[in-house]
């Protein structure tokens, strides 16, 4: 038996579905245009490698906080229902706003349709990290199943006046990998603690300068010198100490610690400059 | 308080990337602890992390991962949020990393090891050694150089040797190259955070068989 829907009802359903082909169509082509310009600039410093890997970048993502909040206001729950998840493109400049107030989403209304958003962008990101270090794609399965769950557990804990959202998922990976993979303790200091000694005085345009830390410091890692970028990589991704990579390259443990020093430095500075 | 020695850039980038192993790390949590500049580090190190991480070519996750993972969901409460019970005596002089496996710092007891030298041993982790370790006022630490490390955190009063003179908050890093007879400020009990991989060697073979006999 159909069922029964009243006049009105199927009017709004129709009006809000228009809306929303019109808005898909608004974002690939934006997005299109932003992958086109992002591979111009590679190209335009020579990098044909990268130019084809921005242009390539798969179009197709979700997007967080339209489906979380607009479509909850526009048609309710039983409409999300209606779109698979990552069939929305986000816009990369505005990502760090909307993986953000996903986080903010789950940790004050605990909302699945954030939740699913940060999972079909991290998780196999995270999986990949995970990889990266050694662990095979079962239990790199299951610890960035593990990582989106604690996600979940952990949302308000979150400050997005602390860092952003990719870099407070890359701790919750890493933690989670000490801990279940080397089965270590990883001592922390805490914010909360009576003995913390506080910043003498916190700028004011720190929180404007974390709005863009995602940019900034993509900016300062691709500023970097290939060597550079080689030992910074190798620290993140090998889990080996720097005297074990200076061995692997060959290179003197003085030369990887003053490339770490000097790349250390640039992202630093990137984080710091108020201009 | 201003802090004038850190640790090295790359043992703050070993932190953050997750190399470092336990005893580095809460030797280092507990500088961080005291020092806003090296949290600023970390958080930089960290935000690399985070940029390489979202620009990692991803790896598809298994089909069913999502619908597993949600229905996980209702079982995983919130984690309870920060605040531990933290006693009010003391705890202003305790960072929390150390506390863990401390406790307060005016209850520890204490091994006395030499006139007016006293230690704990805290963490052993393979070669690696995190020991607490006091000296009265005016007391030193007899003349001897590392085979490998050293990490030392202060953590009350302070001590003084060849290469400078170092505070609450300070952190020293010494190595095979130095040798060094570190010795307590006259205004206090100066207690240390230290962390060795390697066994002290000490300049007068007496002292290195009675330091041998504590396990130093």
């Amino acid at each position: 038996m159909a069922e029964f829907q009243p006049l009105s009802c199927k009017a709004w359903l129709f009006a809000t579905s228009l809306l929303e082909i019109w808005f898909t169509t608004y974002t690939s082509v934006v997005n299109t245009l932003d992958q086109m310009a992002k591979a111009m600039i590679w190209l335009a410093f020579g990098h044909v490698n990268m130019a084809m890997m921005a242009y390539a970048q798969p179009q197709v993502e979700p997007w967080p906080s339209l489906r979380s909040k607009r479509l909850r206001f526009v048609g309710g729950r039983m409409r999300h229902h209606l779109f698979q998840p990552g069939d929305m493109t986000p816009q990369k400049n505005t990502d760090r706003a909307q993986w953000n107030a996903c986080i903010s989403a789950i940790s004050q209304t605990r909302d699945r349709a954030a939740f699913e958003a940060l999972f079909m962008h991290f998780g196999p990101r995270v999986k990949a990290y995970l990889m990266r270090l050694g662990a095979n794609a079962g239990l790199a399965e299951d610890l960035a199943q593990e990582a989106m769950l604690t996600i979940w557990r952990k949302a308000h804990l979150f400050d997005a006046a602390k860092a952003s959202a990719g870099t407070w998922i890359f701790t919750i990976a890493r933690n989670l990998r000490i801990d279940s993979i080397r089965r270590e303790r990883r001592p922390e200091f805490n914010l909360q603690d009576p003995a913390l000694v506080p910043e003498p005085e916190t700028p004011p345009d720190m929180r404007l300068i974390k709005n863009d830390e995602e940019i900034r410091v993509r900016g300062a890692l691709s500023d970097l010198s290939p060597e550079q970028v080689q030992v910074v990589e190798m620290s993140f991704f090998s889990d080996k100490t720097h005297s074990v990579i200076a061995d692997e390259l060959g290179l003197p443990l003085g030369t990887v610690k003053s490339r770490l020093r000097l790349a250390m430095a640039r992202i630093r500075s990137s984080l710091e400059e108020t201009s | 308080m201003t802090i004038m020695h850190h640790p090295s850039d790359d043992v703050l980038i070993a932190y953050a990337t997750g190399a470092s192993d336990e005893a580095v790390s809460l030797v280092i949590a507990t500088h961080l602890t005291l020092c806003p500049q090296c949290r600023r580090s970390v958080a930089a190190a960290e935000a690399a992390g985070g940029s390489l991480l979202s620009g990692l070519a991803p790896v598809s996750l298994g089909h069913d991962a999502l619908s597993s993972v949600l229905t996980r969901l209702d079982d995983a409460p919130a984690a309870a949020g920060t605040e531990t019970a933290f006693i009010a005596s003391d705890a202003a002089m305790t960072p929390e990393p150390l506390r863990h496996y401390a406790g307060e710092l005016g209850a520890v007891k204490w091994i006395s090891i030499a006139p007016g030298i006293s230690f704990r041993p805290l963490l052993k982790r393979g070669k690696m050694r995190v020991r607490l370790i006091r000296s009265a006022p005016g007391a030193g630490v007899a003349p001897h150089t590392h085979c490998g490390i050293e990490l030392t955190q202060v953590l009350t009063g302070g001590y003084s040797d060849v290469t400078g003179h170092y505070r609450r908050g300070d952190f020293q890093t010494t190595d095979a190259s130095i040798i060094h007879d570190p010795t307590a400020d006259d205004d206090g009990y100066c207690i240390n955070l230290a962390v060795t991989d390697a066994p002290l060697k000490f300049q007068n073979l007496g002292v290195g068989l009675l330091a041998k006999l504590f396990g130093f």
